[in-house]
């Protein structure tokens, strides 16, 4: 029953998604149109940085040559950038919306089709429900991304908070790079487990930092409806 | 949410803005990864390639052929079942991989009992370059298990594969996983059922069919002697004029055996097709040579159809028989046909009649006896025509029920004996003992055929009998090119025909010696036919990991429960998040308040 397996991996990969979509607010806000303009904004992103990649970066191999591919990734801050001024709405529904619909495009077009490839066939492998699993940590870190994008952009951020943000931009963009040079240290299991501890330290650090800029934007009283906007 | 959906499409529907426009297309274009992408997940992208854990494995299916009215081998060709060993306990509808010496006649009667799904025979990979290198028990073990495996018809099927090491490291595997799963524990047993592996083995073979095009060729040449007079032979006069008859020399260029795809029949009956060709060679050049006048034509027969009790000889004879206008048969004094001479001293003459002294047939013992090297061993086997038999054992039976006479030169004593004819270990010829037994052949044929005073000494015999190689005298190289003729791909019916290439290349090089050249084709009879082969005879065959269909059950409930706590996670959000904040944010309150401390004291 390897179909089965299929839709175990995809429920595993795309339920989150749906329920961060339902349950978090954005079903009461309507948000689905926007979040389908986010998809369509991160898919002309990634065409870009194919373009980008293939015109300006040859075809090195080697640490170097991922370190440069990693950086171009970067790209996909500018595209984020671009998104959060078109969609319009308060400061953590905009987050939520451009979080999700960024992962959920994301996770749409890189591990569908690997999934419907692989985990149909007749052998039997771990590495999809690794995969589908790997993609609920990616929600939760372009979520992430989305937060800390939001507060690097916001000129009401204090001196003290920017190295925190950018320090969490950069890991979360070299996360792949990071694992691909020194995942080879790890013990074979543990990668998945550094993955989830990696993502559960940036989530924190985001949080924490996004926690303080409301308490200094807003003051300690509005702490509450934040929070609950945030929900 | 349903709401929302109807909501998106109605929108994209009205607004065709140019950004939902681009949006649609890049979505169309982009189903693919991203090359960034791409980049970063190349260890799992490798994973998926591997899509099984061996896989392209040839493998060959045991014969399968109706005859007589008689159905024999393996009658079934899909394979897509769960492997086992021979020791496992539960062998329904499973596929049993095992090798030749756990397998037998009894055993796979047991297994076949046992409502077995397949068998898989795993055979030495030496058994492919050369048999000697396997050892002894192993043959002995290969070579029962086909004896048993002959002359029955077993319902599931059956496959042979040559075991590499990769698929040994497999096997091992599924030796250990069939005993553990022995244990007596009974959780270890559910936890075995539950997420043990298994391995899968799959062929790419549909269900086996009846070979429509299924042909028995026979090709025929003559070589007559020359006209005595050039008015006769203006005259029109008819070629075997001047002579006192035909000598056929016949030989069948097929093997059929246990496994028709994986046998090559070197010995039998490569050889007495090689044998044949040098002899067509030999001779065409002694009726070519002026002055020479040669008492016999010869008539050379190639036919295919030899291992199902020489079918296309059969059919060649009824043809020209029925044929009223066919003089072919109407002059045959003798038969000779050539039956595996590649091993030993081809010393056996197997007679339906003992012949009386002054026939053809005995002053060729008596040609035999002289130029043999071994002339003490050179027998006359006289074995009677059993009609009721439809397996006839030599191929001069098939002239002899014809009235036609005739005898079959072998190295085996008896057919029973010959037990190397349709096995396939028959991957080894001795140039050595070829070139010998040609050596004795030719001789006494020449001096059969030639009258005594064609001036033709000994020494000059011997040299002819070596004209077409150069003068270092050594057999192996005379036989090079027609060596290549067994390289070819197997030769069973499944494409023995017409225009196959091997048939192509004896023709080409069987017509330049002869006249009179003819090849037919004979098919079985349409309503009725008398031989049935079947297809599928070889496959590939990929093996597979795979769980138990219980394991997608239980990791649907892991999963689920999983997705209860992201749930619960989602909704109660904002109190784990304060909870998880709480000591941190009190961690970087102290340390903010120790600096800021620090600051005002200085």
């Amino acid at each position: 029953m390897t179909l089965f397996h299929f839709f175990n991996c995809l429920a595993l990969g795309a339920a989150p998604h749906v329920i961060l979509y339902k349950f978090s607010g954005l079903h009461e806000y309507s948000a689905l149109w926007k979040c389908a303009q986010v998809a369509g904004a991160y898919v002309l992103t990634q065409l870009c940085k194919m373009l980008l990649l293939a015109t300006f970066f040859p075809q090195w191999t080697g640490g170097l040559a991922d370190f440069l591919r990693s950086t171009c990734d970067l790209f996909d801050l500018v595209g984020l950038f671009l998104v959060f001024q078109r969609v319009s709405g308060k400061g953590s529904i905009k987050i939520l919306t451009v979080g999700a619909g960024w992962a959920a495009a994301h996770f749409l077009l890189t591990k569908v089709v690997p999934l419907w490839v692989g985990a149909s066939g007749q052998q039997f492998s771990w590495a999809f429900v690794r995969l589908s699993f790997e993609s609920n940590l990616e929600l939760a870190q372009h979520l992430c991304l989305a937060l800390l994008l939001w507060l690097y952009c916001r000129f009401d951020l204090s001196k003290a908070h920017l190295p925190a943000v950018t320090a969490g931009i950069l890991l979360i963009n070299y996360r792949p790079f990071l694992f691909l040079s020194l995942g080879h240290l790890l013990p074979p299991g543990w990668q998945l487990a550094a993955h989830t501890g990696l993502t559960a330290l940036v989530g924190l650090v985001s949080l924490a930092v996004y926690h303080l800029w409301s308490n200094e934007v807003h003051g300690p009283q509005a702490n509450g409806k934040a929070a609950h906007h945030l929900h | 949410m349903l709401h929302d959906f109807t909501n998106l499409f109605e929108d994209l529907a009205r607004s065709f803005t140019p950004a939902s426009l681009i949006c649609l297309l890049s979505i169309i274009l982009l189903v693919a990864p991203t090359k960034c992408q791409l980049a970063n997940q190349e260890p799992q992208q490798q994973q998926q390639q591997q899509m099984a854990t061996v896989s392209d494995l040839p493998i060959y299916r045991l014969h399968q052929f109706d005859m007589f009215g008689s159905r024999y081998g393996s009658r079934s060709a899909q394979l897509n079942f769960e492997a086992r060993t021979v020791a496992s306990g539960q062998l329904n509808r499973k596929c049993v991989v095992a090798r030749v010496q756990e397998l037998s006649g009894a055993v796979i009667k047991r297994l076949v009992q046992d409502n077995v799904g397949a068998i898989l025979v795993l055979v030495p990979p030496a058994l492919l370059q050369d048999p000697t290198g396997i050892p002894a028990e192993t043959r002995a073990a290969l070579h029962s298990l086909e004896q048993d495996l002959w002359g029955d018809s077993i319902p599931v099927p059956v496959y042979f594969l040559a075991e590499t090491p990769d698929f040994s490291r497999v096997f091992e595997d599924m030796r250990r996983i069939d005993q553990s799963n022995d244990f007596n524990s009974p959780l270890r047993l559910i936890a075995n059922s539950v997420l043990g592996n298994t391995y899968h083995v799959a062929a790419r073979s549909a269900q086996s069919k009846p070979i429509d095009s299924l042909e028995f060729v026979a090709m025929h040449g003559f070589l007559y002697p020359q006209a005595s007079s050039a008015a006769a032979a203006a005259a029109g006069v008819a070629h075997q004029g001047g002579s006192e008859g035909t000598i056929v020399i016949s030989a069948y260029m097929d093997w059929f055996g246990s496994v028709p795809t994986l046998g090559r029949g070197f010995d039998s009956n490569g050889s007495g097709m090689l044998l044949l060709l040098r002899l067509a060679r030999l001779l065409s050049y002694y009726y070519g040579m002026p002055g020479v006048r040669p008492k016999y034509s010869v008539l050379f027969l190639l036919t295919s159809g030899g291992k199902l009790s020489y079918f296309g000889t059969k059919r060649w004879i009824e043809d020209n028989l029925e044929s009223p206008d066919s003089t072919v048969l109407a002059r045959v004094v003798m038969a000779l046909c050539l039956d595996s001479v590649g091993l030993e001293p081809a010393v056996n003459l197997h007679v339906s009649k003992l012949s009386k002294e002054g026939t053809l047939m005995h002053a060729f013992y008596d040609r035999m006896r002289k130029h043999s090297e071994k002339p003490d061993l050179v027998q006359l086997r006289q074995k009677k025509i059993n009609l009721a038999n439809e397996w006839l054992p030599w191929e001069h039976e098939r002239f002899s029920i014809k009235r036609l006479p005739g005898l079959t030169l072998s190295q085996c004593p008896s057919h029973s004996d010959c037990s190397h004819r349709l096995s396939v270990l028959d991957r080894r010829i001795d140039w050595q003992q070829l070139d010998s037994n040609y050596r004795t052949v030719a001789k006494s044929l020449l001096d059969l055929l030639l009258n005594p005073s064609t001036n033709v000494t000994d020494e000059q015999m011997m040299k002819h009998v070596y004209n077409d190689v150069d003068d270092s005298g050594d057999p192996q190289s005379a036989w090079t090119s027609y060596a290549q003729l067994l390289k070819h791909d197997h030769r069973s019916y499944h494409n023995l025909r017409r225009s196959d290439p091997y048939v192509q290349t004896l023709q080409s090089m069987l017509s330049p010696l002869v006249k009179d050249y003819r090849l037919v084709a004979f098919k079985p009879d349409r309503k009725e036919p008398e031989v049935v082969v079947y297809d599928a005879s070889d496959s590939v065959l990929s093996v597979y990991i795979v769980k138990p269909a219980l394991f997608d059950l239980f990791l649907a409930g892991l999963i689920t429960a999983y997705l209860a706590i992201v749930f619960g996670f989602v909704v109660h959000f904002h109190r784990i998040a304060g909870l998880c904040l709480a000591p941190l944010l009190a961690l970087l309150s102290s340390g903010a308040r120790q600096s800021n401390g620090g600051k005002s004291t200085h």
